[in-house]
């Protein structure tokens, strides 16, 4: 990665929701790769070529957002129509798949879909891994500097819930040592097409992390994050409560040892573990605050109502979970016959393996049956996601 | 249906990556003919190349504009927001110009007679 002295611009990027300065950050720290700089708070990618290729990708994902899917949606509206089905109707999915599949436009869309996703992770995984060694030397010089720690539990027994190549990423979270510099290039792309702005300087991480509630006693000593990931809302975390202990939880050595490099990298101090969110090995009643973002619909229905009662466990009295994630059960937005084809193709060829089971769990209810109350007057902390403040009781 | 693997890289340092469970899309079939899947396929990779040499090219014609040329000036050009909002513009065109006609409705079968002039 690259370097990183901490410097709170006069001019700071502006962050969609916020009004939080971004931190940016500069080259020159020693073992840093930063062989062309950063723009705000992303490193640039190591060649001018590959950054190109990734601003195609990115750019198809708009196109196919709109263009591709509105052609695909209205195909497969005819279809239904066709055959006297209404649109809302919840067919079994092997009824919807008889009528699609065979469909030369809607099956192009999906086709589209999966070749751009796969160019997008093979272009950035080329790289890093030509480089292999380089790039595992430059993560190692930052193991053990600070600000923040990183405890990597390279014997720690990783279930198999956790091995599948999530987003069709090569090697998953866990099998690729540059998983975190994968996802981190891989996913920011998936925000165009959905956000006008994107992510490139973790903006929609800094305004979930600012839309949050504060404990009615506002109280706000120690924040864990579950399932960080490479840490962008851990990190927005930190920088909107600097005096609190930040903790990142997450199952992936790869991607906390990412996190905690670009952390060290922006200066700000966060604690990431590799653990289980469902077995955290934290104290009861220790955190004000507990989040996570979008881990539920990537987790087997039982091991998400585990997380849960993990989460109340380690919540203290008035403090909350806030699980940000999709909408599920009756809220669930994909409650149609396309919307039945669409959530069974993210799950079978996207590498969504649980996103099915997810979006049947009847998620609040499960909330409130871990003890987490909701709160009625909550809003959303990412925009077009589930809202769900669940407060511990005293 | 998922392989249990192990991803191996030329390098002895520790890498904290455990096995991990591949799936097989890259093996699925949408349109019926796997050739014709990995046509598509390679009109996505290859579009993703026109697109970086397209944009290489921009950098180029920027730095001519300026004064000399030398590699590590290409390499760290910093497109300003007035060249991202402008290169982005073309490349939706591009992409659009390249890809649109993939969604062509041809659904109209080989054999079908010719539509009657009446």
């Amino acid at each position: 990665m690259l370097d990183r002295r901490t410097l709170f611009a006069a001019a700071a990027t502006t962050v969609a929701g916020s009004t939080l300065p971004l931190r940016e950050a500069i080259a020159g720290a020693p073992g840093d790769l930063e062989p062309r700089g950063s723009v705000g708070r992303l490193e640039r990618l190591p060649l001018l070529d590959l950054e190109s290729v990734h601003d195609f990708t990115a750019g198809f994902r708009t196109w196919h957002s709109v263009a591709a899917n509105q052609v695909a949606d209205a195909r497969a509206k005819a279809l239904f129509k066709e055959r006297g089905i209404e649109l809302s109707a919840e067919l079994p999915v092997k009824e919807v798949l008889s009528i699609l599949q065979a469909d030369p436009i809607v099956m192009m869309s999906g086709r589209l879909w999966i070749s751009n996703q796969q160019v997008t992770w093979k272009s950035i995984a080329d790289r890093f891994h030509a480089r292999a060694d380089e790039y595992l030397a430059e993560m190692e010089s930052y193991d053990k500097r600070g600000p923040g720690s990183l405890e990597l539990n390279p014997d720690m027994d990783i279930p198999d819930y956790a091995k599948h190549e999530i987003h069709i990423q090569p090697g998953g979270y866990v099998g690729d040592p540059f998983a975190g510099h994968l996802y981190h290039y891989g996913t920011n792309s998936f925000y165009h097409g959905s956000y006008d702005d994107g992510n490139d300087q973790d903006q929609i991480h800094a305004g979930t992390a600012n839309r949050l509630p504060v404990p009615a006693d506002g109280k706000v000593k120690r924040i864990l994050d579950l399932g960080c990931g490479i840490g962008q809302l851990a990190i927005s975390l930190k920088e909107r409560f600097p005096d609190a202990e930040v903790w990142g939880l997450d199952v992936s050595g790869p991607m906390i040892r990412y996190g905690h490099m670009r952390a060290v990298d922006l200066g700000v101090d966060v604690n990431f573990v590799q653990r289980l969110a469902e077995d955290t090995h934290f104290p009861d009643n220790h955190f004000d605050i507990v989040t996570s973002y979008l881990i539920h619909h990537e987790l087997p229905g039982q091991i998400s109502k585990d997380v849960l009662r993990e989460a109340h466990r380690i919540a203290r009295p008035g403090g909350y979970y806030y699980p940000v994630d999709f909408r599920s059960g009756t809220a669930s937005r994909r409650r149609s016959a396309y919307g039945t084809f669409r959530s069974w193709w993210d799950h079978r060829w996207n590498g969504e393996i649980w996103r099915m089971e997810f979006a049947a769990l009847a998620f609040e209810d499960e909330m409130e049956k871990a003890g987490l109350k909701l709160n009625p007057k909550a809003k959303a902390a990412l925009r077009r996601f589930g809202i769900r403040h669940g407060v511990k009781q005293a | 249906m998922a392989t249990r693997t192990t991803m191996k890289l030329d390098s002895k340092r520790p890498t904290y990556a455990s096995d991990y469970l591949k799936g097989d899309s890259e093996r699925v079939t949408f349109l019926g003919n796997p050739v014709l899947d990995n046509v598509i396929t390679t009109l996505v990779a290859l579009s993703s190349e026109m697109w970086a040499d397209r944009r290489r090219d921009r950098v180029v014609e920027r730095l001519l504009a300026e004064k000399g040329i030398t590699r590590e000036m290409i390499e760290n050009y910093r497109p300003t927001a007035e060249d991202e909002a402008e290169w982005q513009e073309e490349r939706n065109r591009f992409i659009q110009a390249t890809l649109g006609p993939l969604l062509r409705e041809s659904t109209i079968p080989l054999s079908a007679d010719y539509p009657d002039q009446d």
